[in-house]
């Protein structure tokens, strides 16, 4: 008696499964066309890949990263003879690489020798004050363009998350 | 990126102003030194320092390290055991007042590099540690 009362239960919820999963297939496979027609016509599938949203900061971050280095030199290079400090024009390669240009070329195309305020007998044109004030800026503005690139990932992750 | 970074940079050129560190330390040790003839006196020591560029990069090498022809100074000083028949002794060739000034614009120099190794290793942690 006991048994049987159970096996009846067990037959009615399966039968009440397959019920509700026939509805929510048919459900599912109604929302999935629907949506997969509102999204080819709202044009979403040409969302940009990763690599082009990230490209303006991290192209910039590279560029910092690339004009850290070269102050660092300068800075190493204060008291040897004969050499001459080089520095990369942030804006007019980042412009450039904006334009389509490649990163590498644009931070060749736009590093120079720097002129001194005032010439030294030895041929060396570091001036440690103004290698440290630009180093410092550069520093800066390091840290500004990382902190945007981390916002740009977060928001990213939580449109995913879909918080 | 080639095989040198900004820490091999500030490195290599905190370990050439060590060396002429080093250097000026020798020469302020020997400086007021008297010699009995004018070939054995001390001259001051100086780094020969030289650039050394890899890509974009510049560092920092000490190529060699040479004495100064500064010339030593005769004086009279008869009571000197080590005095020529005629009482000169020589003076080592080290301008005291020089090797501060160098001494001074050594430090500095190795506090910037200093620097420059904590900004770059603050901003590469930064970086890396992106939440």
């Amino acid at each position: 008696m006991k048994t049987g009362s159970f096996g009846a239960t067990r037959v009615s919820w399966h039968t009440l499964c397959i019920v509700i999963l026939e509805y929510a297939n048919s459900g599912v496979s109604h929302e999935q066309e629907r949506s997969s027609d509102q999204f080819l016509n709202t044009g979403l599938d040409k969302m940009p890949s990763l690599d082009q949203i990230f490209a303006l900061n991290g192209g910039a971050l590279q560029l910092r990263s690339q004009r850290l280095n070269m102050l660092a030199s300068n800075i190493a290079n204060a008291s040897t003879p004969g050499y001459k400090a080089k520095d990369l024009d942030f804006d007019l390669a980042m412009k450039q690489a904006q334009n389509g240009g490649s990163l590498n070329q644009a931070m060749s195309d736009h590093t120079g020798y720097r002129v001194p305020l005032q010439p030294s007998a030895d041929g060396n044109t570091v001036e440690l004050s103004v290698e440290q004030t630009l180093f410092a800026e550069n520093a800066i503005q390091y840290r500004t363009t990382l902190s945007f690139l981390q916002g740009q990932v977060s928001s990213i992750r939580r449109a995913l998350k879909g918080e | 990126m080639g095989s040198m970074n900004v820490f091999d940079v500030a490195g290599r050129a905190m370990s050439a102003q060590m060396v002429r560190l080093n250097t000026t330390a020798s020469n302020l040790a020997n400086a007021r030194t008297d010699y009995a003839s004018e070939n054995e006196a001390y001259r001051a020591m100086r780094p020969v320092f030289r650039s050394v560029v890899e890509d974009n990069l510049a560092t920092v090498d000490v190529e060699r390290i040479v004495q100064t022809d500064a010339a030593p100074q005769r004086r009279h000083d008869p009571t000197n055991p080590i005095a020529d028949e005629q009482g000169y002794v020589w003076e080592a060739a080290v301008d005291e007042t020089a090797e501060l000034i160098d001494m001074l614009e050594t430090a500095r120099n190795y506090q910037n590099n200093v620097q420059v190794l904590q900004t770059a290793k603050s901003l590469i942690l930064e970086t890396v540690r992106n939440q």
